[in-house]
């Protein structure tokens, strides 16, 4: 028997084991990713406001409770509560790779084929709400049942519909806006920090730190306009019962109205794109 | 640094992409906190003991911290991927630290840029308290040693978190432990529960990142405290030094 022959077993049972390890780790990689994601920030203003409405109570006068630019500290912390659950159902810049074909020219292979190129990532944008819907309602189950009296809890089977509507219209615009700023590799090569960047206006504007309608009334007028602060802060205020259908109404057709500006964007710029595209890549 | 530039040069409007995307990061906090203290209206809030101006001098040296990561660190988030792809051959090499190697092998212009950005907010935010309280003397020593325990801070606690992946290859945790911790630590440690706070400050030294440095400078601390933090610093850094060691003998180069 050659020395290969013997050290086969071993090798074996190293490899079985090294196998065994690589399946775990890309499970506990999909828990961290797809799970835990976006729980860190709303549990972090959590310590936050409560520090800051220990500090208003302190300073009140009364035994009423202490109410923070309309909101009280009960409020803020269902208001957390329902960040950590819509905002895992917002489409997130990391399932989108199109700047990368493009950059690697890879994107030839799709123009010839028998179908729209935008339906394969509309595909995705399928996916990832499903799979989203899924790990959004774990997360809700899993704070409803460690926290019941603080959790947020829907006031209506109408205003979760409502909610839900909003929180997905914008969520594809987002996927648009992604697209776009993806497309935008035709022209400046590399453009993640683009992709940061808009995740980060998005999430500030739509109320992933502080709700829009706890900020300064001007900057609320102007950002209650844009569809950020319909995909996070209305929601899950129609959800607490602070708004109702007239403002699910009014926010859909504001929303509606920007996602077909982004498409129509979005088409144009894919155009200008392709003429400029020579199927080489970096 | 040469390498730096030279590999920005190709893509200047990544670069100013870059610079315009860490000014929005800092902007976005800097806002969050003037909303949060402007909720109180004539009264005058605090978080967890920190004034609106102490606040803004927390704010400057978690930037500080941020353009010090950026500038230096930024090979960390390919960590996990290069270990998986078995690319950390060329970095095990004597009598070289293979933890330098790999972590420092990356130097980034736009990072040094935002640094000094994070710089002049600090500057401008020290301007504004600290002739009140610890006086422009103690600052020319407490400054320079905040930055040096900054840097220090963040050197061992990027490593500490990295070499989870040796047992968790690819996986993620990591990064999510980083990003917790970088989260918690960009908030004083006063807004937490007590014993969240000790584990901030004593196992995993995240007070380091920003709560020391600007509780020294603001002379919050006390001497002995402030004396006695940075050993603490350096025990951590000798055990993450011990058990990076340690992950690394797990490395195989083998299977992509």
């Amino acid at each position: 028997m050659n020395a290969a022959v013997a050290r086969g077993p071993a090798l074996l049972m190293r490899m079985v084991a090294y196998e065994f390890r690589k399946r775990i780790q890309f499970r506990a990689g999909f828990v961290v990713r797809e799970v835990l994601n976006g729980t860190v920030e709303p549990l972090v203003m959590l310590f936050v406001y409560t520090a800051l409405y220990g500090s208003a109570a302190s300073m009140a006068e009364g035994d009423g409770e202490v109410a923070l630019g309309g909101w009280t500290y009960r409020e803020i912390i269902q208001y957390v509560a329902g960040l950590v659950v819509v905002r895992k159902l917002v489409f997130h810049n990391r399932a989108l790779d199109l700047a990368t074909e493009i950059f690697e020219g890879r994107v030839t292979k799709y123009l010839v084929m028998p179908f729209r190129f935008f339906v394969l990532l509309q595909g995705r944008f399928v996916q990832y709400t499903l799979m989203q819907l899924a790990v959004a309602t774990l997360a809700w189950c899993i704070g409803y049942a460690l926290a019941p009296e603080y959790w947020l809890m829907p006031v209506g089977a109408k205003a979760t519909a409502q909610a839900i509507t909003l929180v997905l219209m914008g969520s594809y615009c987002c996927f648009l806006v992604f697209f776009i700023l993806n497309a935008m590799a035709f022209w400046l090569d590399v453009i993640w920090s683009l992709l940061v960047m808009a995740w980060f206006v998005i999430g500030f504007t739509g109320g992933a730190l502080v709700p829009v309608s706890q900020m300064p009334a001007a900057l609320y007028e102007v950002l209650s306009y844009g569809f950020p602060y319909w995909m996070i802060t209305a929601p899950i205020e129609l959800l607490m019962g602070r708004l109702g259908t007239g403002d699910f109404l009014h926010g859909a057709a504001l929303v509606g109205g920007q996602l077909l500006a982004l498409d129509l964007l979005r088409r144009w710029i894919w155009r200008r794109g392709l003429a400029r595209y020579v199927g080489a890549g970096m | 640094m040469r390498i730096g530039f030279v590999r920005k040069s190709q893509f200047r409007v990544e670069f100013l992409n870059q610079v315009l995307m860490d000014l929005c990061f800092y902007a976005s906090f800097i806002l969050t906190f003037d909303i949060l203290y402007g909720l109180g209206g004539e009264g005058d809030l605090n978080l967890g003991g920190w004034s609106h101006e102490e606040m803004r001098v927390y704010l400057g040296m978690v930037f500080v911290a941020d353009g010090l990561f950026m500038t230096f660190l930024g090979q960390q988030w390919h960590f996990g991927q290069d270990l998986k792809n078995g690319n950390l051959d060329s970095i095990r090499v004597r009598p070289g630290s293979p933890a330098f190697l790999y972590f420092f092998q990356r130097f980034s212009p736009e990072g040094l840029t935002n640094l000094v950005f994070g710089m002049g907010w600090l500057a401008f935010a020290l301007a504004g308290v600290v002739p009140e309280q610890t006086g422009a003397l103690t600052l020319l020593w407490a400054l320079p040693c905040a930055l040096a325990v900054i840097a220090w801070s963040q050197v061992f606690l990027m490593l500490s978190y990295n070499v989870v992946e040796f047992w968790l290859l690819n996986s993620d945790v990591g990064h999510l432990v980083s990003m917790l911790l970088s989260n918690f630590g960009e908030r004083p440690l006063e807004v937490y529960p007590s014993v969240v706070g000790r584990v901030l400050k004593f196992v995993l030294p995240v007070a380091g990142m920003a709560w020391y440095p600007a509780s020294l400078v603001l002379g919050r601390l006390d001497a002995g405290f402030a004396l006695l933090y940075p050993l603490l610093l350096l025990l951590f850094a000798a055990a993450v030094l011990r058990v990076f060691r340690r992950g690394f003998r797990r490395y195989e180069s083998a299977m992509g």
